[in-house]
């Protein structure tokens, strides 16, 4: 049965301004099981349902033809192009709540870069559509590799992905989503 | 997770602000859990820091090696 997170877990630290604290709370240990997330929060566990998920059935507001992020589903990943560009691009997902509020944020994907050069990739969260901060940041290898972000800005309306490649041309940095879950908390 | 403090970039993009804290290329991920005007603070997971020991173990295993052949030729000699 999944269960919602309640409030108090993560409201540790109440901070009442974004452009002060883009995030309160973050934690490394998020997963899945039976297509449900799970995370383990200070020893407990949680577990939340992706259709669920304030956001599920959004628009993509990075690719609209693209789905996949937002289905609920945490098996099927998308199959955007790469990026190539040598500065921060929007890439494969974005959403937007409509209204500025907290989320809490759970993002699977796959990265990856041509070898030969290092990808990054990153989650930029918004709370008016013109200033996006920046919440997450990776690096991605030629090898590629799943990434599973937990993340709580203390408010915001609207969130992305971004990459970049350190060569560009031919070489590309690679985000693939399986799904971006916001959940009102 | 260890926390540092480092400046922040506002990078204007079609329309858009981008506010970009600078790191340190060495450093492979990190959270951003608090801004202050021009500069923030970021937390890394254990898991990169685990990452960026390995790297400097690596070049520091290199260099050594470096030295080594550098070194012994005139100690044979």
């Amino acid at each position: 049965m999944p269960v919602r997170l309640m409030p108090f877990v993560i409201d540790r630290e109440q901070i009442p301004l974004w452009a002060m604290k883009p995030a309160d709370f973050t934690v490394g240990s998020v997963n899945e099981s039976g297509g449900l997330w799970r995370y383990v929060v200070e020893n407990s566990v949680y577990v939340l349902d992706p259709t669920k998920a304030d956001s599920y059935g959004k628009p993509n507001i990075v690719v609209p033809s693209n789905n996949n992020p937002l289905d609920g589903d945490l098996s099927v990943r998308s199959s955007t192009p790469g990026k190539n560009s040598t500065v921060w691009d929007d890439i494969d997902v974005g959403v937007d709540m409509s209204t500025p509020n907290r989320y809490l944020i759970l993002w699977k994907f796959y990265g990856s870069a041509s070898s030969g050069s290092a990808g990054y990739v990153g989650l930029f969260a918004s709370e008016d559509m013109v200033t996006w901060t920046l919440l997450w940041y990776t690096n991605v290898s030629s090898s590629g590799a799943t990434y599973r972000v937990l993340i709580k800005p203390v408010r915001c309306r609207a969130v992305k992905a971004m990459a970049y490649n350190s060569v560009g041309g031919s070489y590309y940095t690679r985000c693939n989503t399986y799904e971006l879950s916001l959940y009102k908390v | 997770m260890a926390r540092m403090k480092v400046p922040v970039q506002r990078i204007p993009r079609d329309g858009e602000v981008l506010v970009v804290p600078q790191v340190d290329p060495s450093i492979p991920e990190f959270y951003v859990v608090d801004i202050h005007d021009d500069e923030a603070e970021i937390e890394v997971p254990e898991s990169a820091q685990i990452e960026m020991l390995r790297n400097e173990l690596e070049n520091l295993k290199r260099r050594v090696s470096e030295l080594e052949k550098a070194v012994m030729p005139r100690a044979t000699a």
